[in-house]
C-alpha cells in the first residue's frame, strides 16, 4: 500500500503549485475540470443502463413521510457547495451576473447529484449498506463497454483526484484569502504554505474512516446549517432592515 | 528567497514522483504480478478449513508459437480459513504477489454453497482487486476438478474461455450470467433469493477424471517435493499443494479433441432436463457443462433449476433473446414441431397486493418460426398458426407455471424479483416490510398471458 504521506502530499504540492499562480489559474482549472467530471458521470450512468433496475426507486416515500422529508432536511447537506456563492460577488468583474451564475451552479449541483444518486439506486436499491467500499467507485466497476475497455475505474480514480485538486484549491484560495483579510496581509501568496502546512498536518493526524464520517455526517452537516443556511437568512433579513431603513431615511 | 522556493518545489516533486515511480520495479510491477482466472473453494473433510484452488494465467500460452504444454492449466491449491488467509499464503507460496483484478469466475463446491456463502462472497466483493462482474459458479462436486476440467480445445486462450462461457445464456437461457456483485446483493437482500450459475463435469470426462487426480496428487507428492499433501495435517496447519501441468496423460490419450456428441437421440428433451452428472447428455473435449442454475435462500443453496426451468427464469428477466423451443404437433400424436423463438417486448410483471395472497400476472409478447414440418403443413393457412401458437402457448405456460411453482412453493423462494413489482402498490418500506413478501410470495398465485404469433420460415417462398 502507498504511504499516506505521499498521498497527502501529492494533493497539498500540486495545490500549492496552483495557488502560487494568479487566481485565474485556480478558476481556469475548475473549468477544465468541470466538463471532465461531468462527462464521467454521465457516462457511468449510460455505462450502467444496462445493469439498472428501474423499480429500485420504489417504494416512492422511502423508509416513510418522517424520515425523508424532516429528518432527511440534514440531507440538503448536499448542496453545501452553494456557501462557496457567499465569496463569489466581491471577486466578478460584472457582480449583476451573479444571479445567473448562481443559478447555473445549483443547477449544475443538482444535476452531478441527480447522476450519481439515480447510478447508486438504480445499481443497488437500498442494499448498499453493507458494502465498505466507495459507492460510485463500485458503479464504474460494473461497466464494461464491450472486451475492449473494462477497466474504467481507473481512469474515474484518476479524474477524481484531479478533480479533488481543484476543489482544494478552491478552498484554499478561499480561506486565504479571508486570512488576508482578518490579517490585513496585502499579498495572499505567503499565507498558502503556512495554511497548507497545516492541512498537511491535521490530514496525517486522522487515522481512521469513522473520524472523518463523523467530520463529513455531523460536524459539517452542523456548520453547514448554522453557517450556509442560517448566516443566509440574517444576512437577507438584516440587508432587508437595512434597506428600509435607509428608505425611510430618504423619505424623511 | 524566489529561487530558493522554486528549487525546493522542483526537489520535493522530484522525489515524490521518483519514489513513484520506483514502485514499477519492485514487487508491484507487473513481471512481479500472477494472474488469478479462477478461484475455486471447496469443503475439507473434518476441517473447518476451505481449500482454495488458485488457476494462473499462463502468459506463455498466449504466443502463436506456444505449445500444447503451455496450454495446461497452471492450477495451485492452498488450505486456509478464509478466502484473505489463503490468498495470503498463496502469495508467500508463489514468489510472485498474485494479483485478482482478471479473476473471472469464481466456483464454489456445492457442499461450500450449502454450508453457506456470505462469507466469502462478502470478502470478495469488498476487495477491490476482484470485480463484481466475476462470474460465479457452483460446482456439483469438487470446485477443483471443475477448474482442472474446464479447457477446451475451441479456445486454448484460458482467459478469453472464460469470458465466453456465459454468453450462451443470450442465445439458450440454459444457464444464466450471474455475476459477483448481484450474487452479493440478493444473498444480502430478504426479500429474494439469490442464484448462481450450475456446472458439472461431463459424464465421461468425470470418470477419467476421477483416476486422473488421483494419480496425479499421486504425483505431486512424489515429485518435485515442492509441497505437500497430507489429508491428515490439513486441519492443523495450512498447506500448499501444488498441481501445475497436472492433467493426466491418459486424460489425454483417451479423450478425442474435437468430437461433442450427444449420447441420446432424443437429447434435446433430456438435455433441457439435465440437473445432474447422472442425467448430463454431453461428451466431448471440454470437460465441463454448464447448465442449468444453483438457488439460494439467504446464503445457502436450496435446491437446482433445470435447463428448461432457467429457460423460464431468463424468459421473466428478460435475459434471453432467442431460444428454441419442441413443443406437441396439434395435428400428429406423438410428432413435435421445432419452434425459433424471439422475444418481441420485455417481459411485463403485475403484482397485484390487494388480496390475502399474491397474485402475479405475467405477460410474455413472443413470435417465432416454425423449423421442421414444412413438408406436411402449409404455414400460410390462418389456421395452421393458430394451431401452433396454442400449442406453443400451452406449453410454454405449463413449463413456467411448474418453474414458478417450483420456486416458490418448494424452493419457497423470489429469484425473480417480483417482489419489486409488489413494492410499486406500497409508499414507504416499512409498509412493505409489514407485508411479509417473502411469507407471502410462498402462497402466491400466477396468471401467465403468453401473446405469441408464429410464423413459417419459407412463407414467403411458399405464397
Amino acid at each position: 500500500m502507498t504511504n499516506i504521506i505521499y498521498i497527502v502530499s501529492l494533493f497539498i504540492i500540486a495545490t500549492g503549485i496552483i495557488c502560487q499562480f494568479s487566481n485565474n489559474s485556480i478558476s481556469k482549472t475548475a473549468v477544465l475540470m468541470m466538463p471532465i467530471l461531468f462527462s464521467i458521470i454521465v457516462l457511468i450512468f449510460i455505462g450502467n443502463i444496462k445493469n439498472f433496475r428501474f423499480e429500485n426507486i420504489y417504494p416512492l416515500l422511502g423508509t416513510g413521510i418522517k424520515p425523508t422529508f424532516f429528518t432527511g432536511l440534514s440531507n440538503l447537506f448536499a448542496f453545501s457547495g452553494i456557501a462557496y456563492l457567499l465569496f463569489l460577488p466581491s471577486k466578478l468583474k460584472n457582480p449583476k451576473s451573479f444571479k445567473k451564475i448562481a443559478l447555473t451552479s445549483v443547477i449544475l449541483s443538482g444535476i452531478f447529484l441527480l447522476f450519481a444518486i439515480a447510478n447508486i439506486v438504480f445499481l443497488f436499491g437500498n442494499t448498499l449498506s453493507h458494502i465498505a467500499v466507495f459507492p460510485l467507485y463500485i458503479c464504474v466497476r460494473y461497466i464494461e463497454f464491450g472486451t475492449f475497455f473494462q477497466r474504467l475505474d481507473a481512469v474515474f480514480l484518476f479524474l477524481c483526484t484531479i478533480g479533488s485538486i481543484s476543489f482544494l484549491t478552491l478552498n484554499t484560495y478561499l480561506v486565504v484569502e479571508i486570512l488576508k483579510d482578518i490579517f490585513y496581509v496585502s499579498d495572499n501568496r505567503p499565507l498558502v504554505y503556512p495554511y497548507l502546512l497545516i492541512l498537511f498536518s491535521v490530514a496525517l493526524t486522522i487515522k481512521q474512516n469513522s473520524v472523518l464520517e463523523f467530520m463529513e455526517n455531523t460536524v459539517s452537516k452542523i456548520l453547514f446549517f448554522l453557517i450556509v443556511i442560517s448566516s443566509t437568512f440574517i444576512v437577507l433579513i438584516s440587508a432587508n432592515i437595512k434597506k428600509n431603513k435607509e428608505r425611510n431615511v430618504m423619505k424623511n | 528567497m524566489k529561487e530558493l522556493f522554486k528549487w525546493s518545489i522542483i526537489i520535493i516533486t522530484t522525489f515524490i514522483f521518483l519514489n513513484g515511480f520506483v514502485a514499477s520495479y519492485n514487487a508491484e510491477s507487473i513481471d512481479h504480478l500472477d494472474y488469478v482466472i479462477v478461484i475455486g473453494v471447496d469443503t475439507i473433510e473434518n476441517s473447518n478449513n476451505f481449500e482454495y484452488s488458485f488457476e494462473f494465467a499462463n502468459i506463455s500460452s498466449f504466443s502463436e508459437n506456444a505449445s500444447a504444454e503451455d496450454n495446461k492449466p497452471i492450477i495451485n491449491k492452498v488450505s486456509a480459513p478464509s478466502i484473505t488467509g489463503a490468498i495470503n499464503i498463496m502469495n508467500s507460496y508463489v514468489g510472485k504477489q498474485i494479483n485478482l483484478s482478471h479473476c473471472k469466475v469464481i466456483v464454489f463446491s456445492e457442499e461450500v454453497a450449502k454450508k453457506g456463502l456470505l462469507p466469502e462472497v462478502s470478502a470478495l466483493i469488498n476487495n477491490t482487486q476482484i470485480r463484481p462482474t466475476s462470474n460465479v459458479l457452483v460446482a456439483e462436486g469438487k470446485a477443483s476438478d471443475y477448474i482442472q476440467n474446464s479447457t477446451s480445445s475451441l479456445e486454448r486462450v484460458l482467459t478469453k474461455y472464460f469470458d465466453a462461457f456465459p454468453n450462451s445464456s443470450e442465445y439458450t437461457g440454459y444457464t444464466s450470467n450471474i455475476i459477483l456483485g448481484e450474487l452479493y446483493t440478493n444473498i444480502i437482500n430478504k426479500n429474494i433469493g439469490a442464484t448462481a450459475i450450475l456446472g458439472r463435469l461431463v459424464k465421461t470426462s468425470n470418470k477419467e477424471q476421477s483416476s486422473g487426480s488421483g494419480e496425479s496428487s499421486s504425483q505431486s507428492n512424489s515429485g518435485g517435493g515442492e509441497s505437500s499433501s497430507d489429508s491428515s495435517s490439513q486441519n492443523s496447519q495450512n498447506e500448499v499443494q501444488n498441481e501445475n501441468n497436472q492433467q493426466s496423460e491418459s486424460q489425454d490419450t483417451n479423450q478425442t479433441p474435437n468430437q461433442d456428441k450427444t449420447q441420446n437421440e432424443s437429447g434435446h428433451d433430456n438435455s433441457t432436463k439435465a440437473t445432474s452428472q447422472d442425467e448430463a447428455v454431453l461428451e466431448g473435449d471440454r470437460g465441463t457443462e454448464n447448465i442449468g442454475l444453483c438457488v439460494f435462500k439467504d446464503d445457502k443453496d436450496v435446491g437446482h433449476l433445470t435447463a428448461m426451468e432457467t429457460l423460464c427464469y431468463s424468459i421473466m428477466r428478460n435475459d434471453v433473446e432467442d431460444f428454441f423451443a419442441r413443443v406437441d404437433s396439434p395435428f400428429e400424436e406423438n410428432q413435435k414441431i421445432d419452434l425459433a423463438i424471439v422475444t418481441l417486448s420485455s417481459t411485463k410483471i403485475n403484482v397485484n397486493t390487494n388480496q390475502e395472497n399474491p397474485i402475479i400476472e405475467i405477460k410474455l409478447n413472443i413470435t417465432g418460426e416454425a423449423l421442421n414440418g414444412l413438408d406436411k403443413l402449409d404455414y400460410s393457412k390462418t389456421e395452421t398458426l393458430n394451431k401452433i401458437n396454442d400449442s406453443l402457448k400451452n406449453y410454454l405456460t405449463n413449463e413456467m407455471l411448474n418453474y414458478l411453482n417450483k420456486t416458490s412453493k418448494e424452493l419457497k423462494v423470489d429469484i425473480n424479483e417480483f417482489y419489486k413489482s409488489a413494492q410499486k402498490n406500497f409508499l414507504s418500506l416499512p409498509d412493505f416490510e409489514n407485508y411479509n413478501w417473502p411469507e407471502k410470495y410462498q402462497n402466491a398465485e400466477f396468471k401467465i398471458e403468453i401473446n405469441s404469433n408464429i410464423m413459417s420460415a419459407n412463407l414467403i417462398q411458399n405464397s
